[in-house]
């Protein structure tokens, strides 16, 4: 029914290619992802080929953020226009330890 | 070929039902019209309604021009080019694919003008009616363009489970197939939000969202229920109210919610530029 595909970066880069959507129904699957990021240095989620994020996705974002708790930057990197739209009214490029590029 | 412009409508008919070898009964099936008016149009007794056109010059295996050509089944005053334009060009405000099949439509009968004006076929007096004529539909049809969206409506009701938000985007996506994609792109995001926030929070029994969306002109409506007549019973309070109604809040052109005969309703509506606009 509903697809995300959560895809590791080639080291020497740390986080994921996200690929598909992102909602209430596949949050549980991303959330797993991210407890196998938490080390340190920066974590990067690659967002070009995420068509879809609504705000279960983004609270997630929102916390891994939170929780990294100083270990280096969390990276958005190429979130659609309408993701990047929503990134902002949450406040996410605001949040100390998190970027969007 | 230079023969063709001088048969009248009623010898075609009869030439190409002698063809097929067939009755004025089947003739008359085949054009989906009663037999007697098939009779009349052979007989030169009456002629073809505007919106009969397109299928009989199908039959007869030649362009809609080519037919109009030979006949004087066009004058100003009697044609109603509304019936043309209904008729050729399909629904308005539909079909992102139309421009380009419309304009070559518009160049191709101009070329047929020019072909038979230079061949002989046509008097440079008909040439004149006939790029009159498609000039006329042009304007109309242009005007139609910057008209509305084709009115639209679904409703649909939802499983209230975790499947539901992807479910609402489906359909949302079918009904605003034509819709730029930045305003779809965001109703589909409040649309997601909406029913989220109804799986999370409306009552367990019946578990269901009403769905209702809407297209009116140059309005996306989308209208989230809790589809229970019952007071509202609260579930397990999870994350995500409180950012999705934000994101209503800035990217909708209107919302509101309210209780409705003891349903939660929760809607917003998107102003979309009006087809044939210039693009995003």
């Amino acid at each position: 029914m509903e697809q995300l595909t959560i895809t590791p970066l080639v080291p020497p880069q740390h986080g994921f290619h996200l690929i598909g959507e992102l909602d209430m129904a596949t949050v549980t699957q991303f959330k797993t992802a991210l407890e196998a990021a938490s080390e340190n240095g920066p974590v990067t989620l690659d967002l070009a080929q995420l068509t879809f994020i609504d705000s279960s996705g983004l609270y997630a974002v929102m916390e891994f953020a939170r929780s990294r708790n100083g270990n280096g930057p969390l990276i958005l990197l190429s979130p659609t226009a309408t993701a990047r739209r929503a990134i902002a009214i949450a406040g996410l490029d605001g949040q100390p330890g998190v970027e969007v590029r | 070929m230079a023969s063709a412009s001088v048969v009248s409508l009623a010898e075609r008919l009869k030439q190409r039902r002698d063809e097929l070898g067939i009755s004025q009964s089947q003739a008359a099936r085949e054009l989906d019209v009663a037999r007697t008016a098939y009779r009349l149009w052979e007989m030169e007794a009456a002629k073809p309604a505007p919106d009969r056109w397109r299928l009989i010059a199908s039959w007869l295996g030649v362009s809609v021009t080519t037919m109009l050509l030979a006949e004087d089944l066009v004058s100003e005053d009697e044609a109603g080019l509304g019936d043309i334009v209904a008729f050729d060009f399909g629904r308005p405000g539909r079909a992102s694919t139309r421009s380009a099949g419309e304009s070559n439509f518009f160049a191709q009968a101009r070329n047929l003008i020019a072909e038979g004006t230079e061949s002989g076929d046509i008097t440079s007096e008909h040439a004149h009616d006939l790029t009159f004529l498609v000039e006329r539909i042009e304007k109309e049809r242009s005007k139609m363009q910057t008209s509305a969206w084709e009115a639209t409506e679904l409703r649909k009701s939802l499983p209230a489970n975790e499947h539901a938000p992807k479910a609402a985007r489906d359909a949302l996506s079918f009904v605003g197939a034509d819709i730029p994609e930045e305003p779809l792109q965001t109703a589909l995001l409040l649309a997601s939000e909406l029913v989220t926030n109804s799986v999370v929070h409306g009552p367990s029994d019946p578990s269901t969202v009403g769905l209702l969306i809407s297209v009116e002109r140059d309005v996306l409506r989308v209208e989230i229920s809790d589809g229970s007549p019952h007071a509202a019973r609260p579930k397990t309070r999870g994350e995500g109210g409180g950012l999705g109604l934000a994101f209503v809040a800035e990217m909708a052109s209107r919302w509101g919610s309210g209780r409705d005969a003891g349903v939660n309703v929760t809607w917003f509506e998107l102003d979309l530029p009006l087809p044939g606009a210039t693009p995003v």
